[in-house]
């Protein structure tokens, strides 16, 4: 039997597509992590991914490479929200340089598979395009319609007024 | 029906796709331009497409404000950032300086209520107000010892402390519980005037200009205070956290030293601190603890110093520096850490002594100061002006912020003739508001243009913000019923109250202004501010 760092796992996407990966870099996802100790032989059965397609899950992939040396993450880092930054380290910072279709199937691919660290990433770089925009910009940015009816619109106009850039 | 996607999936061509496209629109009736309007917002706005926890996470990283301000981009994200899960989180993560600086506990209101408590203080704005007469009597307090702005008066949680002077009688420090309104008086042994109080939610200890301190917990007001003999009366700071006090003392060219008194053992121990020396030439060097923090629970001091290298003797021209050093109390040990220091300019120096004060932040652990640094003027100024720096000290790290360190110095308007007694003083950075007092009213005003865009105001309120608020300036106006000069005004703050002194020492006069934030308490004495 292969030594644990050679092992490799075949995981098929929600399109058919199998891909064959390291078994250390697979791990990076709880859910794989979980199917491989519950399935026992890892390597012959290959692991449905379901929800995700090829090309996200080969995106999710090269990130798993990326940081399949990192440390797991503590529990205490989970608990201390208070002082939250959305700095992101450049190599992340460049690997979410997708378009915006390609950012959220990664953000619910990690959060299916249960890749806490890629979630962080998606979710600071989806705040840090919300961050220091005008409720207007948001709008563009994200195409997203205004539906307030014309009073709810005014009433909001109205308290935002005086907050508006002059 | 899938016919369309079909025929589209043929054609690669841009152009050709967008011209089918248009002419699929153009067919469509207004109702069913607006259901593809909303089908493709789905297809865009995270969130729609994420999973609600997800977009929660997402909203732990804003600011607060943002959570209110981007209430208005749909009806999606009013209906997700006002929910009691997302706010509680925003609330949290700006309210978390130490439970002491809060009249209650921040565990107690709902978090809507607090969002709204939190947006009164960033307005200036609050709910109730009280004005307290407090005796005086002074006639020392243009001489005063100590070099902080103004140490004879404490806010703490709900209670105040202020010094009553009567000139043929010893002083008494009064401590008033703004909730209750119930006031004890803590008497001193000797006619020497009090000079610095500090308050903590179990002690009040004060010093007279003897050198004495006196400590009494505010659990037993019927016991008389234990009172101390200290190894000097030249105070420079002071400051107590739990059952601790710390005095430091003006410095000496070769050492710093503290006392540290703990209240529990009733036991005072006089801490001696080597001073680093920069140049080694000891008789041109000085330095001034202007401010301390004390932590009962991990037995640190963190001391603020501003240091002084004289370089040319004759037009008295000085190097200034400002540093932090932290010491362990642990046990009979000392230890020195933490230490940093950073060049403020050049200055000449006057007759005033360096000052600091200190504010709690949003940020756990995180101090603002500002300190002042001295009257003094720089080659460049013909005028003596008091140079403010603002500095921010992170305990946790326990060092003072870079980011927040460019050596930005704030330097009121140049006064042609002296000056102005109307002039606005830079007083309190508190959070990321900036208070000012002017003569008749207060300016809040702050760098985050976006803390007035909310929805959660009722009409009256509304309309009393808008009328206090100087769009040109981006700031709001508190008028108070003083139209004393703001060089006789001190300004204390913690989480729920807006403490404003002035004194006219030469009158002999105090009036206390006190302003609750916090919507839902309710302080014995208190009316509805009734700001217009």
């Amino acid at each position: 039997m292969a030594s644990e760092a050679e092992q490799t796992v075949k995981l098929v996407s929600s399109d058919n597509v199998e891909i064959v990966t390291e078994r250390k870099v697979a791990e990076r996802s709880m859910l794989i992590k979980n199917m491989i100790e519950d399935l026992g032989a890892p390597g012959e059965e290959p692991i449905p991914i379901m929800n995700v397609s090829e090309a996200v899950l080969r995106k999710v992939l090269e990130w798993c490479t990326h940081h399949k040396n990192d440390p797991a993450p503590s529990q205490d880092d989970d608990a201390d929200s208070r002082k939250k930054t959305t700095d992101i380290e450049d190599w992340d910072q460049k690997f979410m340089q997708v378009d915006q279709e390609m950012l959220f199937e990664i953000i619910l691919a990690a959060n299916y598979m249960d890749i806490k660290a890629l979630l962080d990433v998606g979710c600071k770089t989806v705040a840090n395009m919300i961050k220091g925009k005008s409720p207007e910009e948001i709008r563009k940015t994200f195409n997203i319609q205004n539906d307030f009816t014309p009073e709810e619109e005014d009433q909001i106009r109205r308290e935002n007024e005086w907050a508006e850039d002059r | 029906m899938a016919e369309i996607p079909r025929i589209m999936a043929g054609v690669t061509n841009k152009q050709d796709r967008l011209a089918m496209l248009e002419a699929l629109v153009d067919d469509l009736t207004v109702e069913e331009r607006r259901a593809v309007s909303t089908f493709l917002c789905r297809k865009n706005d995270p969130l729609h497409i994420l999973p609600i926890e997800v977009v929660i996470q997402i909203t732990t990283y804003l600011r607060f404000e943002d959570v209110w301000r981007y209430q208005s981009v749909s009806r999606q994200w009013r209906f997700i950032l006002s929910t009691d899960e997302v706010l509680k989180s925003a609330v949290a993560r700006w309210y978390t300086h130490s439970a002491e600086d809060s009249a209650r506990s921040s565990g107690t209101t709902p978090p809507r209520a607090k969002a709204i408590h939190i947006q009164a203080l960033r307005t200036g704005l609050p709910f109730t107000t009280r004005i307290i007469e407090a005796p005086y009597k002074g006639d020392r307090g243009v001489d005063v010892v100590t070099s902080q702005v103004d140490q004879s008066f404490a806010l703490k949680g709900h209670r105040i402390a202020y010094a009553n002077q009567p000139f043929y009688d010893s002083p008494y420090v009064t401590v008033h519980d703004l909730i209750s309104g119930e006031k004890s008086h803590h008497r001193t042994t000797a006619r020497e005037h009090v000079c610095c109080i500090t308050l903590t939610s179990t002690l009040i200890a004060y010093l007279n200009f003897q050198g004495k301190l006196y400590a009494q917990s505010l659990s037993d007001t019927s016991l008389d205070p234990t009172q101390l003999r200290l190894p000097s009366s030249s105070y420079s700071a002071f400051t107590a956290d739990g059952d601790f006090c710390a005095i430091a003392f003006e410095a000496s060219h070769e050492q710093y030293t503290v006392a540290l008194y703990d209240h529990r053992q009733q036991h005072l121990k006089e801490l001696v601190f080597p001073c680093p020396q920069l140049h080694g030439r000891e008789d041109h060097e000085v330095a001034f603890p202007v401010a301390m923090l004390l932590n009962a629970k991990e037995e640190t001091i963190d001391m603020f110093c501003v240091r002084m290298l004289a370089v040319d003797e004759a037009p008295r021209l000085h190097d200034v520096y400002f540093e932090h050093r932290r010491y362990s109390f642990a046990g009979d040990e000392l230890h020195a850490s933490h230490y940093h220091r950073t060049a403020i300019g050049p200055m000449k120096r006057q007759h005033h002594l360096p000052c600091a004060d200190m504010h709690p932040t949003g940020d756990e652990g995180v101090y603002l100061f500002r300190a002042s640094i001295m009257y003094a003027h720089t080659k460049d100024f013909q005028h003596s002006l008091p140079f403010n720096i603002v500095l921010c000290f992170d305990r946790r790290k326990g060092q003072l912020e870079e980011r927040y360190f460019t050596g930005e110095i704030l330097v009121p308007r140049t006064v042609e003739k002296g000056y102005d007694p109307d002039e606005p003083i830079d007083f309190i950075l508190w959070k990321d508001t900036h208070i000012r007092a002017h003569p008749g009213h207060l300016e809040f005003s702050t760098e985050n243009a976006d803390v007035q865009a909310s929805l959660s105001l009722d009409e009256d309120r509304y309309e009393t913000l808008e009328a206090n608020y100087d769009p040109r300036n981006r700031r709001f106006l508190l008028p108070t019923s003083t139209n004393s000069s703001p060089r006789d005004h001190n300004l204390f703050i913690n989480d729920t109250f807006l403490v404003l002194v002035t004194e006219e020492f030469f009158k002999g006069t105090r009036d206390i202004y006190v302003y609750c934030f916090d919507p839902g308490l309710e302080c014995e004495g208190f009316v509805d501010a009734g700001v217009r």
